[in-house]
């Protein structure tokens, strides 16, 4: 799949800083990406590589005191400079926000009619009428049947799978251009996990919204985007396909990260990438991944390696052309 | 509705438990806690040491004397007799006689509680417009806040009895806008008459609410569904109505209620600083005059005000929180 010619989503060189205990910490280092109308892009890494500080930049949700440098453009906008009210209509209408735990997204002592209708009512100005009918509509086609009956229940009285759903359904409700999508199944039950996804996929499959999905999941990551972004300590190491990624694999880190992944078959890890995950205020002016990459040079712990194109992907490695083709089977080469 | 009969008969059948398990816990629970608490203190003033009829008689009556005036009184039959006594009489508005005041219980209490109330209600309305007020204001402006931290440490300090001299010396000495002492008569004039009383009163339990409300605000505006909010594109002021302050209004209740009861306690202090004659300072002289059947009237009082109060938050509670409805659970 070919993205689309001119990008719904860029981010640039973003670079964030949160301020912890006053001191600013860096998280963000270099993260540039795209998404095209329509395309559903995976963002995949450790815990701690920036992922969810990511798609809170984009929403421009970062928490009080952070610096955001470098530029997210949405349709050819900056949103870093929209004022207040561009910026309530971006978040309205242009991009929605699908999170871990539904529950703790959800006001307790609000009625799911409430969460459904408030968007479209107080946000952008729809009559309730029209926005009950909407609602309905939706949450049956996120296979809620009964929906006047749960818009008038609240988020307590119902499951966790039935909550993302209703999440799901307020995130088309805005009809928008692209949905944050934050390990939207992670916390349900493995049951209802498959269910869920899978309807989120359909559904804005057939709208034609384009999605960041957040995961852990590399195999689901896989089945449901287009192509995968690898972060790690704050910065893309790699974008390439998502269907053979594990394949095409051109940076140390992806190949390890793939090949670290639970097995299917087997339950336990096969191998794991050596050292541990490091932060991104903790790396220095080298490659973020030099201090456990297995081909680290001088090179990569003193100069930083930019986002390039390689073939059909975008690496930073210096060594990417150099390494092709051995980092295909990682598992086979550590044994 | 739609539904089968056999539903419907169902759903009213679960109807009727539910009203019938909000009845007890509004009503029946409450009632009993009074009951229970009255007759704990009616026992206990039984049994506590010290004889009202020595009190009665002075220092050497005769063996007969004393057991004609306990008899006369009631005090020489069991605890539980003397106990249905006054509660048959107290619901019918009959609270005994006070051995002191030589008159029934209720007249004496009745214009004193009506001081009381006026004082009390006076005060509640200031911690709930000033307490709850700067709360808000502190909790939804960041830059207030500071601010508001300091004024409601400072009233957190200052006990009742302070702020009443205090008030008095500036207000009603140096500046004569306010008496120095006496309860006044007709609304107008109480009114004036309380106002100090009532902002002394009204001080520290306005600085505690104001900080529990500011922090109550603080934390809700951190919850993740207000993030929800926001990035929804709503504005900030539906934010904070629909998300923050709703969710807010959960302690808050609590706190204004609870501090509201606790207005009675403290009320005791400013009768007695202000000369008001009010039921607090009728309890503390009966007390040491071991003015019984007054004592009991009025500590039963606060108890059943206290229930009152105690029951009206956990109403308040279950309007505002859909996960303590009964009959609420997932389906
Ligand atoms: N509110 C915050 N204040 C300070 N630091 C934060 C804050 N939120 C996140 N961080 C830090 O930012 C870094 C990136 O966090 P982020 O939540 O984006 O990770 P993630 O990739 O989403 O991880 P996970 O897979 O566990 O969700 C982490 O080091 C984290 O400790
Ligand atoms: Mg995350």
């Amino acid at each position: 799949m070919t993205p689309a010619p001119t990008p719904l989503l860029e981010l640039d060189g973003l670079r964030v800083d949160l301020r912890v205990d006053g001191a600013l910490r860096r998280v963000i280092h270099d993260v540039s990406l795209r998404l095209g109308v329509g395309e559903a892009v995976g963002l995949v890494g450790e815990s701690g590589s920036g992922k969810s500080i990511t798609a809170r930049t984009i929403m421009r949700l970062l928490p009080r005191g952070a610096e955001v440098a470098g530029d997210v453009r949405f349709g050819g906008r900056s949103v870093l400079e929209l004022g207040a009210r561009d910026l309530r209509r971006y978040r309205a209408t242009d991009v929605a926000m699908i999170y871990q735990d539904p529950r703790a997204h959800l006001n307790p002592v609000r009625t799911i009619g409430d969460f459904l209708l408030e968007g479209p009512v107080h946000a952008v100005g729809a009559s309730r009428a029209d926005a009950t009918e909407a609602a309905v509509a939706l949450l049956r086609s996120v296979g809620i049947p009964d929906a006047p009956r749960r818009l008038r229940q609240y988020p307590h009285q119902l499951s966790g799978g039935l909550l993302q759903r209703v999440v799901i359904a307020a995130a088309l409700l805005a009809e928008p251009q692209l949905i944050l999508a934050d390990e939207p199944t992670t916390a349900l039950d493995v049951t209802t996990q498959e269910e869920v996804m899978a309807i989120l996929d359909d559904q804005r499959r057939k709208r034609g919204v384009a999605m960041l999905f957040i995961t852990h999941d590399l195999d689901l990551a896989a089945a449901v985007t287009d192509r995968l972004a690898v972060m790690y300590a704050g910065t893309v190491a790699e974008v390439g396909p998502a269907a053979d990624l594990h394949r095409t694999a051109l940076h140390p880190y992806t190949a390890g990260l793939l090949a670290a992944r639970p097995s299917t078959t087997r339950v336990e890890r096969l191998t794991t990438i050596p050292g541990r995950p490091v932060s991104a205020f903790e790396v220095g002016p080298g490659c973020v991944f030099a201090s456990r990459c297995a081909h680290v040079e001088d090179r990569c712990r003193a100069e930083r390696p930019a986002l390039r194109a390689l073939e059909d992907h975008m690496v930073a490695c210096h060594r990417a052309e150099e390494l092709r083709g051995a980092l295909g089977l990682p598992a086979a080469a550590a044994r | 509705m739609a539904s089968a009969p056999s539903h419907g008969s169902r759903a009213s059948h679960r109807g009727a438990l539910a009203a019938g398990r909000t009845l007890a816990r509004w009503l029946v629970g409450p009632l009993v806690t009074v009951l229970v608490a009255s007759f704990v203190i009616s026992a206990a003033l039984a049994l506590a040491p010290g004889d009202p009829v020595a009190q009665l008689l002075g220092p050497r009556p005769t063996a007969a004397q004393i057991a004609v005036t306990r008899h006369e009184l009631g005090l020489d039959r069991s605890v539980p007799v003397r106990y249905w006594d006054w509660l048959s009489g107290a619901v019918h508005g009959d609270l005994g006689f006070s051995i002191v005041h030589r008159d029934s219980v209720a007249t004496l209490i009745g214009p004193r509680l009506g001081t009381t109330a006026l004082l009390v209600a006076y005060a509640g309305v200031l911690i709930l417009v000033g307490g709850v007020g700067l709360g808000i204001l502190g909790g939804a402006l960041r830059r207030m806040s500071p601010l508001v931290a300091a004024i409601t440490g400072l009233g957190i300090a200052i006990p009742a009895f302070v702020a009443a001299q205090l008030l008095v010396s500036v207000f009603s000495l140096r500046l004569g806008w306010f008496p120095a002492t006496g309860a006044g008569s007709g609304l107008a004039d109480r009114l004036w008459h309380l106002t100090l009383p009532a902002i002394a009163l009204a001080v520290a339990w306005a600085a505690y609410v104001a900080q529990i409300t500011r922090t109550a605000i603080r934390d809700e505006d951190e919850r993740e569904h207000v993030e929800t909010a926001r990035a929804r594109g709503l504005t900030a002021p539906v934010v904070f109505r629909r998300h923050v302050l709703r969710n807010a209004a959960i302690p808050i209740v609590t706190i204004s209620g609870l501090s509201i009861a606790g207005l009675i306690a403290s009320s005791v202090v400013v009768e007695s600083a202000f000369g008001l004659g009010g039921l607090g300072t009728l309890l503390v002289d009966s007390v040491t005059a071991r003015d019984y059947n007054v004592v009991q009237a009025i500590t039963v009082a606060l108890v059943l005000v206290f229930v009152v109060v105690t029951t009206l938050i956990d109403v308040l509670h279950t309007m505002l929180d859909p996960r303590l409805r009964r009959g609420a659970e997932r389906a």
